[in-house]
């Protein structure tokens, strides 16, 4: 073999082997970053949501009338279920008041203008200064720019850590390997049925989380001036805002660990910045049927499918009367006097 | 750019390469200004904002290397003054740009005053470019330089491969090469060993280097109480982390070079084998020792003057060495430890003893890992804090994990504890691996030179590619970009 031939042996057999994963990454596509949709990419883990939801933002088109955003309980809200909107599910695990501003921004850039709606789920758990998050936040800027830097989404194509979510996305879909929760190339979330026992363990596991981690040290801590500043720089978007319902022993604990006032003092701030909030988190029908949840705090889509119907207020049957209630500044007071004597 | 990235592979690299050949053949001016150009461009990529400076010290050297050639052999005196005032540009550079800061809260602290400091950023490749520049104009002074052209003397100083973190290169080595007629042409022979180390080094630094990183960083940086093993799986990660990220470098670099049929230096001949310090500072970073050698020590009157001179003359060098890698006391000491163990390696040969060539080797390495100790802590405190548990000051506790599984030492009711530094048998593995690879094999410059074109090679280097690129997901910075 001559050295020439032996360069562009050598240069083919690592070009072939790299584009042989490459395409195997390209196929599945588990940072969402290209357009391919088929029986073996429906499932994808959501490894990193906000690394993942931003690719999609960057990368693909995106007419969307509304953002929906919120933590990981909004995930699960099918966007499709906003019938006569199209909505941009951008909720992301832990997300946090503080990181809207800069999602909702790059979002609108790719827009080109301001969304008609956005929707936030708001949780009460963001309220503690002291809590504690299971993985360090890193900042919007992060994600953005990742996504933006040069040749980002052909670089993930020829990497190690891109063709083992890949395997596995592939393995689950081509094998049915079962999975608690995934989304699909419609970018719609899924969550397992769980058994009744299972289902225990994992509210009890998960009110631990609640009592020993994000509600530690409790002290309040307002978002009143981040909502303001999201509204000042939206001046033509109508804002929807509901909290996310929680399950009894959750709002049990709120009780237990005597946040209470703090809970309605975060209500009232809601109102007073919004004029209205959606308040779905009280005991109800839905937030007393542990049936309803996947643990403490997530519920099942079904629970997100009538979340859309009463925010924009096309209630079909089977919407539960007692499921959410409208706070405005006028019966706010005599709402939370009212779900108080419960 | 970083040799471990995706644009630089497969963008930058062949765009460089491709536009040289393609004007080098018939017009060698437009494949100089080319090869300039991308070299630019390969050194701003990461910050523009420090272009204006590498191009301000190239221009001002160019222009007092000339001056200096014009007036050697005939008014020797100034010929001198310009050859000072370069000296003086350069070192002035680097000391503002490099120094400035480190001086400035010295003087804070002894006379307790309270100047505020410059807080300036480090520009890329300083040192490296500066020192090139020093050694070209003292080149030029004692007449062995020569460079009238300002594209020679900028593809020169700017060659994107030996650019950020050398080899330290010389001007009477470089320009002949691309002055050759041949160098226009492809050499597959050059190609194929070119691509062969690149393959190779680009392995050491991803696959190698940042494995070791991660103990290295952890325990360094992350743990503020090493027990005995967790100490020396700290300072061993990081004696294999500096190698085999440097080397590696270095072999992308001698890679690259090869590409357009430049034959860089050799960095590093197996540092790790040496029998004693100075065989080890043989065979380190060579062309910086080499530079220290020339440029330093002999001017300084090297060992023609008397023992004691000779070891003054070894211990300035070696400060101001171990200066040149970061402007800190640690770097310093590091120097200072350096420069006493020549001293002593000295007296030792004076005595004629020999010494077992295991004890030497094991001596020469030890003093080495424990030196980069100072090397890369952060502060004394932390360096403390490594070597008082590889002294065993902090307990030689067992992984807990163990327990059970070695009676002898069951019997003896020897101690188990929690580890704080995480998968310390995948690090003694890595460790034991790494130093047999440095003690047995080739280096990856005896590799190259010994490369066949046969398929097992082919497939040894498509393999090392094929992993190595599927990790870059990470870029990581190397560590003497700092430096």
């Amino acid at each position: 073999m001559s050295y020439k031939s032996w360069f562009f042996s050598t240069l083919a057999l690592v070009m072939l082997s790299l584009l042989a994963v490459a395409g195997f990454n390209w196929y599945i596509d588990p940072h969402w970053c290209f357009g391919p949709s088929h029986r073996y990419n429906q499932v994808q883990m959501p490894f990193d949501e906000r690394a993942q939801k931003t690719n999609y933002v960057k990368f693909h088109p995106f007419a969307y009338d509304a953002l929906l955003l919120g933590s990981s309980r909004v995930t699960y809200i099918n966007p499709y279920d906003f019938s006569g909107l199209k909505v941009y599910n951008y909720g992301v695990n832990n997300m946090l008041p503080e990181e809207y501003y800069d999602y909702i921004e790059y979002a609108k850039k790719k827009r080109g203008k301001e969304f008609d709606y956005i929707i936030i789920g708001l949780d009460f758990w963001t309220t503690n200064q002291n809590k504690e998050l299971p993985s360090p936040i890193k900042e919007p800027a992060f994600y953005i720019k990742q996504a933006e830097s040069f040749g980002y989404r052909y670089k993930m194509l020829f990497s190690y850590d891109t063709y083992k979510l890949s395997r596995k996305n592939y393995l689950a879909a081509a094998r049915s390997y079962p999975v608690d929760y995934f989304y699909d190339r419609r970018l719609v979330k899924h969550l397992r049925r769980l058994s009744e026992e299972e289902r225990k363990a994992k509210i009890e596991n998960a009110v631990a989380v609640y009592r020993d981690r994000l509600y530690r040290d409790y002290t309040y801590v307002s978002y009143a001036e981040t909502f303001r500043q999201l509204k000042r720089a939206n001046p033509h978007t109508r804002f929807i805002v509901f909290t996310t319902p929680e399950s009894l022993p959750l709002l049990e604990l709120i009780e237990e660990q005597n946040l209470t006032p703090y809970y309605q003092q975060w209500l009232r701030e809601n109102v007073e910045v919004f004029g209205e909030v959606y308040h779905f988190s009280y005991p109800n029908s839905v937030t007393t049927s542990l049936a309803n949840y996947y643990d403490a705090s997530h519920f099942y889509p079904h629970v997100g499918a009538w979340i859309a119907e009463r925010l924009l207020g096309r209630e079909k049957r089977g919407l539960p009367d007692d499921f959410g209630v409208k706070l405005t500044r006028d019966n706010i007071d005599q709402v939370l006097k009212k779900q108080a004597l419960r | 750019m970083l040799f471990n990235s995706y644009v630089y592979i497969f963008a930058f690299l062949p765009a460089a390469f491709a536009g040289y050949f393609l004007l080098a053949f018939r017009y060698e001016k437009g494949a100089k200004l080319w090869l300039v150009l991308a070299s630019l461009f390969f050194y701003s990529y990461w910050n523009i904002r420090y272009l204006p400076l590498i191009l301000v010290s190239l221009g001002v050297n160019f222009i007092l290397g000339r001056k200096i050639g014009e007036f050697t052999g005939k008014d020797k005196e100034k010929a001198r003054l310009f050859l000072i005032a370069g000296l003086l540009f350069n070192i002035g550079l680097l000391g503002y740009y490099k120094y400035a800061d480190f001086f400035l809260s010295n003087i804070n602290y002894l006379l307790r005053s309270n100047l505020p400091l410059l807080h300036i950023a480090l520009p890329l490749a300083i040192s490296f470019f500066t020192f090139q520049q020093i050694a070209y104009i003292v080149d030029a002074y004692r007449g062995e330089a020569r460079e009238y052209d300002l594209l020679n003397y900028a593809l020169f100083i700017t060659f994107f491969p030996q650019l950020i973190a050398g080899p330290i290169v010389h001007h009477k080595e470089m320009m002949p090469q691309f002055r050759n007629e041949r160098s226009r042409y492809i050499n597959y022979e050059n190609m194929a060993k070119g691509l062969f180390i690149f393959c190779i080094g680009l392995f050491k630094k991803v696959m190698v280097a940042d494995t070791f990183a991660y103990w290295a960083n952890w325990g360094f940086d992350g743990i503020s109480h090493l027990t005995f093993f967790e100490a020396w799986i700290t300072s061993l990660a990081y004696t294999f982390q500096l190698y085999f990220d440097f080397s590696g470098y270095t072999d992308m670099a001698i890679g690259a070079a090869l590409f357009f049929n430049i034959k860089l230096p050799v960095n590093f001949n197996s540092p790790y084998k040496s029998l004693d310090i100075q065989e080890f500072w043989r065979r380190w970073h060579m062309t910086l020792s080499r530079f220290l050698r020339d440029y330093i020590y002999i001017p300084l009157g090297g060992n023609r003057r008397g023992e004691v001179i000779t070891y003054r003359n070894l211990m300035i060098t070696f400060l101001i060495g171990g200066l040149w890698h970061g402007a800190g006391w640690n770097f310093v000491f590091w120097g200072f430890l350096h420069g006493a163990a020549l001293i002593i390696h000295r007296l030792w040969r004076k005595t004629g003893i020999k010494m077992p060539s295991f004890l030497a080797w094991l001596i020469t390495f030890n003093f080495v890992n424990a030196g980069w100790v100072f090397f890369r802590a952060q502060t004394f405190d932390d360096a403390l804090k490594v070597l008082k548990g590889m002294a065993g000051l902090n307990g030689v506790l067992l992984p807990a994990n163990l327990e059970g599984k070695l009676p002898l030492l069951d019997k003896l009711s020897y101690p188990y504890g929690s580890f704080t530094l995480q998968n310390t048998l995948e690090a003694s593995i890595y460790i034991t691996l790494a130093l047999l690879a440095v003690l047995l094999l080739p280096n990856s410059v005896e590799m190259k030179d010994r490369l066949q074109p046969k398929l097992a090679y082919a497939l040894l280097a498509g393999f090392l590619a094929f992993v190595s690129i599927l990790h870059l997901t990470n870029v990581t910075q190397f560590l003497y970009f700092n430096f």
